[in-house]
């Protein structure tokens, strides 16, 4: 009993406290999303960051790369294609496999 | 309409320190970054696992709630154009396609011209947990924390696909919102549903999460709810809505948020299966809000262990928790059941009489008979994981 009385209490609390007045009132028209910059990037120095750095963050922060574990050369090499061939990652085919050598190097596994 | 980001530079002074994620995984991604309040609508102690686009996770601690606070709800973008500007004096959904009448409602008319519905849903990513998987898998490495439940209320989309008219021959309803991708040659992020399930009732065009409006990072103005379904389903700043006579063949769908198409979802790394499907419904799982990985209770002092389940809708039957690493389980009592598509609270109090590391287990079983499997699930893009979570603490 007591602990559905905890589970009750708790239930309204989450419901409400959250809740705004209203949904579809009088509130300001226009609703603006201001994001914060990107972090620092935290790539590791080595042979093919700057390539990295010129090919990879049009589309998405450095974040990314710094994120993912490590994995073998062939993982790297199938998200590499894959930013090219399916994302449309304008790099030049010459960068490829700069880039997949410096994810090799930094955050492969062999 | 509505504007978008532009690409922003990559450097950025601030400095940044370093939160634990889930304690109780002991991979938890490099470095996450807590948001310092630079979130939009967002508490600061969400997880940053990116920031362009944005994927920010919600802290473990959260799962004591039975409706996720608004502030909490996971960010999930998978392009980095997010509408930067939505004006709802000019906004319009789009309803297109193979129709009769093809509509462009305004917020007022959506919200004037139907009757509006309410429901209970969790929203969960595909890939909460996915860097869990062994071996791991490329893509956001969510810990346990893209998850969240609430209150969504809107409009059922079966009522204005009503007013549309669909055709004779509708085979799929495609749903797309207002982001959009940095490149023109990247693929929108736009995904569907066969037209039986667009047509399913507990499917809503919602505009309010906890009876407030739907932050920008988690689609205002308008989000699709497809209550029992990964969140992928779920697209934000819905802005328009295509009847299709037949199976939409978009990226995201055809290649993208796929599974093995047998009954565990499984494949192995050297055998990758060749039969795949869109991923679908969620299975059923149970997870910790407390204790955290790594905390410490005291020898002889009672201890409530809670945490969440859920499954895709037909609700939680029995949650067990065993205190010595699985070898044994008693159940939890359950908390308010606020709908077979909610979160089920449960909490079982335990108290240590042993000094030493112990291990806690939790498993669910769903009203319609679902368990959670024990053996580990793998495939290649870290989906549907649901195996009962251990987490290790310290009695001292």
């Amino acid at each position: 009993m007591r602990l559905a009385v905890f589970f009750s209490a708790a239930a309204l609390l989450a419901g409400c406290s959250h809740a705004s007045p209203s949904t579809t009132g009088d509130e300001a028209p226009v609703h603006t999303l201001a994001l914060p910059p990107d972090l620092p990037p935290t790539l590791p120095e080595g042979p093919g960051l700057a390539e990295v750095y010129a090919s990879c963050l049009t589309c998405h922060s450095s974040r990314y790369i710094a994120m993912q574990p490590r994995f073998p050369r062939k993982t790297w090499q199938a998200e590499v294609s894959k930013m090219q061939k399916t994302y449309g990652a304008p790099f030049p085919q010459e960068l490829a496999p700069k880039i997949v050598d410096y994810l090799v190097a930094t955050r492969g596994v062999e | 309409m509505s504007v978008w980001l532009p690409r922003r530079a990559f450097l950025r002074a601030a400095g940044a320190g370093v939160v634990g994620a889930w304690g109780c995984d002991r991979r938890a991604p490099p470095a996450p970054v807590p948001g310092e309040g630079a979130w939009p609508g967002k508490a600061s102690d969400l997880i940053v696992l990116t920031e362009r686009p944005p994927n920010l996770e919600m802290p473990q601690h959260y799962l004591s709630h039975d409706l996720t606070p608004n502030d909490a709800m996971f960010v999930r973008w998978h392009v980095s154009g997010l509408p930067a500007q939505v004006d709802t004096r000019t906004f319009r959904l789009q309803v297109t396609g193979h129709v009769e009448r093809p509509l462009e409602l305004s917020l007022d008319e959506l919200k004037r011209s139907f009757r509006p519905a309410s429901i209970v849903a969790v929203n969960q990513c595909s890939g909460n947990g996915r860097s869990t998987f062994d071996p791991r898998v490329p893509g956001v490495q969510w810990t346990g924390g893209a998850v969240g439940n609430a209150r969504w209320t809107g409009v059922r989309l079966r009522d204005v696909l009503a007013k549309a008219g669909v055709k004779a021959g509708a085979v799929s309803v495609a749903v797309k919102g207002l982001d959009r991708p940095p490149l023109d040659t990247t693929p929108h992020f736009e995904k569907a549903l066969d037209v039986a399930q667009a047509l399913e009732p507990d499917v809503l065009v919602a505009w309010a999460m906890n009876d407030a409006a739907l932050p920008m990072l988690n689609g205002f103005p308008l989000r699709l709810v497809v209550p029992g379904w990964y969140s992928t389903y779920w697209v934000k700043a819905l802005a328009t809505v295509t009847v299709l006579p037949g199976p939409f063949d978009g990226y995201w769908m055809t290649k993208a948020y796929r599974i093995p198409s047998n009954d565990g979802a499984d494949e192995s790394p050297s055998e990758l299966a060749t039969d795949t499907a869109p991923i679908a419904r969620m299975n059923v799982r149970s997870l910790f809000a407390r204790p955290l990985g790594g905390e410490t209770l005291r020898r002889g002092e009672a201890f409530a262990i809670e945490g969440v389940a859920f499954d895709s809708g037909s609700g939680i039957a029995r949650v067990e928790v065993s205190t010595d690493g699985g070898a044994s389980f008693r159940a939890a009592d359950l908390g308010t059941d606020l709908g077979g598509y909610s979160f089920r609270r449960w909490r079982a109090t335990w108290t240590p009489v042993t000094a030493g590391p112990a291990t806690l287990v939790v498993r669910a079983t769903s009203a319609s008979g679902e368990t959670q499997r024990t053996a580990r699930r793998w495939n290649r893009a870290g989906y549907m994981k649901n195996e009962p979570e251990r987490v290790e603490v310290m009695v001292s």
